[in-house]
């Protein structure tokens, strides 16, 4: 009884803070959401609009069959049109084009002879992903390309020798259209609850232990836990009410589907709030000033947290000591939910090991707040 | 009332940190009833001590027992019986929390019942005369009312012994004489023991007892009486400070530090070192500053308001205040740190608005913090500060050895600043303030939390700089004791300006206003306080003496021994009016308003 009364004041207390406290209230709601937008629009994996260039030395209708092919495809974008190798060389050097595509003069000639021809098509490797994508995509177009000179072939000289040949037909399960959103807002959603609750909590405990009035705390008769839960409890609440907006934005704004459970993936951010909070809990008791409990949070939270999420790439590609080093946060169990939930349509039954290991997180972490935080210090 | 048990007894007590013992074997008992007082200079040990006895801070060594609970075992029992108020003018007190929610949150931390906490609360509102404030956010209060607040905050459950941490410290002189009043309220009414500390050894008077603290020793305890008497010879024993008793105690057990702070070259104002062409060759036809209705504002708050004052060469002129009247701020602007709203100034002639460049040639700044390099001994912070001010290689040697001479920081040359007692540390801030041989020097409170042996030769350096050298200082302090120091005093309050003139001057305007004081000494002086009160409402309880105002000495003398009658035994006096009461009657006859609680305090409230 005495010990909910103390819980409550020191809520209370912290409550008032943060809602009088305009940066404050920026910082748990304003920050979250911009992170958001701007890692949403500006990390994008798909490949687009790839800026092309192509040295056409061949010059006839063939050469420009195959550059309407690029052209059409939507992935490429023609930049340059030249007839000197050299040139796409300046334009790559320069960034202007990102992929190069050079047709050998006599291409058509060789075609129709029924000889081999090759085309040279260089990527700009400066980023390997998009440029084995874009390689990818320039592969798939030259192949599309011969196919449909052979159906044209086969069709001008029919006889019996047509060969039937085998094709691969791919099936994309969970993000059929590979829209790179729906893999990254879910997990933006999850970086920004593992970034923000701890930067807010990492810093009450430091800020009253420089205005001095940690002291308040010290003298009066009340345990660790109740003031720890005390400080806990509004800020999980204030980064669980900015879950909602964050989930709205990546609803309503990137336009991301929900398939699975509302209700696991809430119960899931509030475990999962509750975790981090803490862990900035654990921070702000363990140094003395707000700046190293900001720079603790960054190192101790955010980098592991970016890393060994799963967010950038799976936990199954990483070796042995990163899959156990991703065991120590919450982070990529909540992402596995969150994508989950959002991708595959988990439900609560599907979500169920997730939770519980959130929850054991949580506790964990709370657990941690409250036995290190020292009612009278050694120096 | 007083009751010879002890309620606090420190056996033995020691505590090191990293570099040096903080409290270096420390034994205290203090009787049930007593106001007692822990006094000393910044790093004496004074927080040390009281932070253990909250049970907030492991001792290495020995104990403190409060009403037989030892502190170090039951920590939390402890802290029910007590109330603890951190230091730093309300610091610790939550801006964004009104007063009400302060009251409530400490009440709820306590789990004090809802009853209990409704009657608490109406007694300190009144006590502390905060109940038309008791809605407003901390962040909108005043530093006194602050400071009430913090110690509201520490009464809420009424507890038997108060512990304060430096509750006076910047504090104006009417709510430093509010918070005196309280506290003599609460020791006579309740009989709660009080245990603070004090960096203002003139407040030494207002306790029973005292102690004096010096690198985590005690010099001496006693009351003040006791101990001016065991350090001076009987005659002189009345006119003696406490702060003397604290110099020739301090300089008695001197370690080797202090032995060679106490050799001070008296800086002959030799050619070299004369700052300017001028200055010697006759005095400038105009002041050295002149203000003119300069004002800052900061969004809704005035910092300075129509501040107008002219300081002649070669002056020392002293600002005094509490903090957050408007003297940095003025210092600022006149240094030309910050840009006046509206209003002008001049400095040597410069205006502070459009020649800043020119003023800080001109003159030496020395900031309230310490805005040295720590990493770099004192010859290269002087060289370096000499090389900003762009003086060229020959010079830039030259004055380094001069100023160092000219401070006394010879044998401190080549320690790191960081290692520097904190009054040396003054000392070679004030060196890199003249390094470049400034005609006015700013003084930012140089001597806050200085020892007092310290702050005694800070002053003779700045009246040798300015006396010998013709430099024109302006100093701020909020230790009203050192108004003896200048040449003339300008008194701020709230951003305005209340007086202005020589010491003397200011006391004989307060004289005017509120009458002589009259001291009556007496053993039983709580007996004397209630006989006297209705006569006298507006007395005050002064450690063991009874101060009252009046216009009639002589008269009023008569009248206060028919009062006591032979039951209450007592000694009556004439005395100097102290800086404080002089300050605070002249903020009074400005403000132009008695204070409204004045009546009621006297009266009695509650419990």
């Amino acid at each position: 009884m005495g010990s909910l009364r103390r819980v409550r004041a020191v809520m209370h207390k912290e409550l008032a803070v943060l809602l009088r406290d305009r940066f404050y209230l920026l910082m748990a709601i304003g920050f979250p959401l911009v992170t958001m937008l701007l890692m949403g629009y500006g990390m994008n994996y798909d490949v687009r609009n790839v800026p092309l260039g192509i040295a056409d030395l061949d010059g006839t209708a063939d050469s420009r069959a195959l550059t309407a092919a690029f052209t059409a495809s939507g992935y490429f974008r023609l930049v340059t049109v030249t007839r000197r190798p050299r040139t796409l060389d300046d334009e790559m050097a320069a960034g202007r084009i990102r992929a190069a595509i050079e047709i050998p003069s006599g291409m058509a000639r060789a075609l129709a002879a029924g000889r081999v021809a090759a085309v040279l098509v260089a990527v700009d490797g400066s980023f390997p992903l998009r440029a084995d994508i874009a390689r990818g995509y320039a592969e798939a177009i030259v192949a599309r390309f011969n196919q449909d000179r052979l159906a044209t072939a086969v069709l001008r000289v029919p006889t019996e020798a047509a060969v039937p040949s085998l094709t691969v037909e791919s099936r994309i399960w969970f993000n059929p259209t590979l829209d790179s959103n729906n893999f990254i807002v879910p997990g933006l959603l999850v970086i920004n609850l593992l970034m923000w609750p701890p930067v807010l909590t990492s810093l009450t405990v430091t800020r009253e232990k420089e205005s001095g009035a940690i002291l308040n705390v010290q003298t009066a008769p009340i345990a660790g836990w109740e003031y720890m839960l005390g400080k806990l409890i509004p800020y999980a609440g204030i980064s669980f009410l900015s879950y909602w907006l964050l989930l709205a934005c990546a609803v309503g704004l990137f336009h991301v589907r929900m398939l699975g459970s509302l209700v696991a993936l809430s119960l899931g951010a509030l475990l999962f709030v509750t975790a981090t909070g803490a862990i900035g809990l654990v921070i702000s008791v363990l140094v003395r000033t707000q700046v190293a409990a900001l720079l603790a949070t960054v190192v101790v939270v955010m980098v592991p947290g970016m890393e060994y999420s799963g967010f950038a790439e799976p936990i199954s590609t990483l070796d042995a000591s990163g899959r156990l080093m991703s065991h120590f946060f919450p982070a990529a169990d909540f992402m596995f939910l969150a994508r989950g939930v959002f991708l595959k349509g988990f439900g609560l039954a599907a979500s169920a090991d997730s939770l519980m290991r959130l929850a054991a997180y949580a506790a964990a972490a709370v657990l941690a707040a409250t036995l290190a935080f020292r009612k009278r210090r050694k120096r | 009332m007083t009751d010879p048990r002890p309620i606090i007894e420190v056996r033995g007590l020691f505590k090191r940190y990293r570099r040096a013992p903080a409290v270096d074997g420390v034994s205290l008992t203090i009787a049930s009833g007593e106001i007692f007082g822990l006094l000393g200079p910044d790093g004496a040990g004074k927080s040390t001590v009281l932070q253990i006895a909250a049970g907030v801070l492991l001792p290495d060594r020995g104990q403190v027992l409060i009403d037989g609970i030892d502190v170090r075992r039951d920590p939390e029992a402890v802290k029910r019986r007590i109330g603890y108020m951190p230091q730093g003018l309300g610091l610790s007190l939550y801006d964004d929390l009104t007063v009400d929610e302060h009251l409530r949150f400490f009440a709820e931390l306590r789990g004090i019942p809802e009853q209990q906490f409704r009657e608490h609360r109406r007694t300190l509102l009144d006590i502390m005369r905060l109940g038309p404030a008791a809605g407003r956010l901390a962040r909108h209060l005043s530093g006194g009312m602050r400071q009430k607040l913090g110690l509201a905050s520490a009464l809420i459950h009424l507890p038997d012994v108060l512990l304060l941490d430096e509750p006076t410290t910047g504090v104006d002189p009417l709510s430093r004489r509010d918070f005196w009043q309280i506290i003599d309220r609460l020791s006579r009414t309740r009989g709660i023991t009080v245990l603070l500390t004090t960096p203002y050894l003139d407040e030494a008077e207002r306790c029973h007892r005292v102690a004096l603290m010096h690198r985590g020793r005690i010099l001496a305890a006693g009351s003040p009486d006791e101990l001016k008497a065991a350090a001076t010879t009987v005659a002189e024993s009345d006119r003696v400070r406490i702060e003397d008793v604290f110099v020739a105690l301090m300089s008695r057990g001197a370690g080797p530090a202090d032995a060679s702070a106490r050799v001070l070259p008296t800086p002959a104002p030799s050619p070299a070192a004369v700052p300017g062409p001028s200055l010697l060759a006759g005095t400038p036809p105009e002041p050295a500053i002149r203000v003119e209705a300069l004002t800052k504002r900061f969004g809704a708050l005035t910092a300075v308001n129509e501040v107008s004052f002219e300081v002649s060469s070669g002056e020392i002129f002293g600002f005094l205040g509490p903090n957050g009247a408007g003297k940095t701020t003025t210092i600022k602007m006149l240094a030309g740190l910050l840009r006046p709203t509206s209003g002008r100034g001049w400095v040597v002639g410069y205006d502070v608005s459009g020649q800043v460049d020119a003023i800080k040639h001109t003159v030496g700044y020395m900031s309230q913090r310490f805005s040295l390099y720590g990493d770099l001994t004192v010859r290269e912070n002087l060289l370096f500060a000499a090389r900003i001010y762009g003086l060229g290689r020959h010079q830039t040697l030259e004055r380094e050895r001069t100023t160092v001479d000219a401070v006394g920081l010879g044998e401190w040359r080549h320690v790191l600043a960081r290692d520097l007692p904190l009054g040396i540390r003054q000392r070679l801030a004030l060196a890199a303030a003249i390094v470049h041989e400034p005609r006015v020097l700013f003084l930012d409170e140089p001597t806050a939390g200085v020892d007092p042996l310290a702050r005694s030769q800070f002053w003779e350096l700045i009246g040798a700089l300015s006396h010998g050298q013709g430099v024109t200082v302006l100093v701020s302090t909020h230790y009203m004791d050192e108004a003896e120091h200048c040449d003339r005093l300008l008194f701020m309050h709230d951003g305005h300006i209340v007086s202005i003139g020589r010491a003397d001057e200011l006391r004989r305007r307060a004289v005017a206003a509120r009458g002589t004081v009259l001291e009556v000494a007496s053993a039983r002086f709580r007996e004397a306080a209630a006989a006297l009160e209705p006569i006298f409402p507006d007395l005050m309880l002064v450690g063991r003496r009874v101060h009252v105002f009046s216009r009639h000495p002589a008269g009023d003398q008569r009248r206060i021994e028919a009062a006591l009658g032979a039951a209450v035994p007592g000694s009556i006096r004439e005395i100097r009016m102290s800086m404080d009461d002089v300050f605070a009657t002249l903020i009074e006859r400005h403000v132009d308003v008695v204070p409204a609680g004045a009546a009621s305090l006297a009266a009695g409230t509650g419990a």
